[in-house]
């Protein structure tokens, strides 16, 4: 074949094709590549190709070169398997690598092949997520249920003593306490079984601002809340939803950004629509979530409450995504966060 | 919370059979349905509860009937309490109640589905307000 033809079939191959010289150099970075690594192939021809992975790697890499030139020990020219690379940002990924050697005109060549992994590593990643998610779920089902036979034993005990001390003894307000204290505890075991085991959404049409519009009533009459102002702005259709589990997420989503703000300034919730989906901002003028703990505010049982269950954010996750939905931090700053609820629209 | 009954006047007697294998859970609903004048009988698994209901001769108006008993964790106990005194009225409790189970159990004529734990002096005003409904007067 002529150089063209071998050109074209170099730049059409759907994966990354690099070559190199005997000394690490790249001489060739096919269209695929430079869609995996984010380097034109001008800026990386000439380079090392160390420039493409991370450390220790890179650091080596001339070294692994020189001992197969002198041992033609292999482990991985001929062979392939998966490798990191790193992109031109900075950023590492998995991905595949096959390399081949060649003798052109005398010089040895090495031929990579690179085929990025991120989407099927990320899928997995998911995959594993969802079965322990789905195991921790269980074993926190079985456990609240076991918990709640002898939770409503000792409640029921309590409430018929309670009726023998006189009303406004030490002992009647005492057990009064306690009866709080129990009821707390089943409240917790409703949240647990709730994230554990989410009902299947009992869907129908639902309107978004009517059902904020009476959460934001019931936290505007709420003496705790008494120095939070809620605005609530934008127009959205309806979505296909369960009504219950939605004032669920929005409720969890409302009580975490007051508490963000110490239930003191302004939130605003917008709605607006985009690509099918009904969106939901709530926007607070809290402190901000800390960089490196964005990506764990989702995750069961993460809190940075002193007496959180870390369960809020965790249900509202799990149930968008029983919607078709999703849950995200849009912003997160010093002056504030944005959380955006995404939800397919009713047709 | 009030830990009294709500009704005030006292309803006419129903004779009351409670059924759960938790002593505490049976001492307090006992003592709430006795202060309210109703005759209680107890059972702690379910060859006793059959064993009462068959010895009742239709005697009871109301059974409070838990879903895991040590030698029943089904719904076939309740069929077994419907058929053999089909004249009361049948009040699960559940710790570990779902819709479906839920479901079930009213189609097999359970009258209500209480979860655990409840406010005892809920359930008895249950009990009474439901025989009411169903013409059972208790008036």
């Amino acid at each position: 074949m002529h150089e063209a033809k071998w050109r074209a079939v170099f730049e059409s191959a759907v994966d990354g094709i690099i070559v190199i010289d005997d000394r690490g150099r790249i001489e060739a970075f096919n269209g695929a590549a430079e869609r995996v690594f984010g380097y034109r192939a001008d800026e990386v021809v000439g380079q090392n190709v160390s420039v493409l992975m991370p450390e220790p790697y890179a650091r080596d890499h001339d070294k692994y070169l020189n001992r197969y030139l002198e041992t033609r020990e292999r482990r991985i020219i001929g062979i392939g398997r998966e490798v990191t690379g790193r992109r031109k940002d900075g950023s590492t990924f998995p991905h595949h690598l096959s390399v081949g050697e060649a003798t052109i005109g005398g010089e040895t060549k090495f031929v990579g092949i690179v085929r990025d992994l991120s989407e099927r590593v990320a899928l997995e990643a998911k995959l594993r997520e969802e079965s322990s998610l789905a195991r921790v779920g269980e074993l926190a089902a079985v456990l609240a249920h076991e918990i709640k036979n002898p939770l409503a034993a000792v409640s029921g005990a309590i409430q018929m003593i309670s009726v023998r001390f006189a009303p406004g003894s030490e002992e009647q307000s005492i057990v009064q306490e306690v009866l709080r204290r129990l009821d707390a505890l089943n409240d917790l075991l409703g949240d647990l079984l709730l994230f554990a085991r989410p009902p299947r959404p009992n869907v129908r049409r639902v309107d978004l601002p009517v059902l904020v519009e009476n959460l934001t009533g019931f936290l505007r009459t709420d003496p705790g809340w008494e120095r939070l102002h809620v605005e609530v702005d934008g127009q959205v259709g309806p979505v296909a939803a369960d009504p219950e589990l939605l004032r669920i997420a929005l409720e969890n989503l409302l009580l975490n950004a007051a508490h963000a703000m110490a239930g003191n300034g302004v939130m605003r919730v917008h709605f607006h629509e985009s690509d099918g989906m009904a969106l939901v901002d709530v926007v607070d003028s809290g402190p901000g979530i800390p960089a490196e703990i964005r990506d764990r505010v989702f995750n069961p049982f993460f809190t940075t409450k002193a007496r959180g269950t870390g369960l809020g954010l965790a249900t509202v996750r799990r149930i968008a995504e029983s919607h078709h939905g999703h849950i995200d931090i849009l912003q997160s700053s010093a002056s504030g966060t944005t959380m955006r609820l995404s939800l397919p629209l009713s047709r | 919370m009030l830990n009294t009954p709500q009704g005030g006047e006292n309803p006419s007697p129903l004779a009351v059979l409670v059924v759960d294998d938790e002593p505490l859970i049976r001492w307090s609903l006992r003592d709430a349905l006795r202060r309210r004048g109703h005759q209680v009988t107890e059972a702690g698994n379910a060859a006793e509860a059959l064993r009462a209901v068959e010895s009742g001769h239709g005697r009871f108006d109301v059974v409070i009937l838990d879903y895991r008993l040590p030698d029943r964790q089904d719904l076939t106990l309740l069929s077994d309490v419907r058929r053999l005194a089909p004249r009361a009225m049948v009040c699960m409790m559940t710790a570990y109640g779902d819709e479906s189970m839920r479901a079930e159990a009213f189609a097999l004529g359970a009258r209500a589905v209480v979860e655990k734990p409840f406010q005892v002096n809920a359930v008895v005003t249950l009990v009474e307000s439901g025989l009411s409904a169903t013409g059972h007067s208790n008036a």
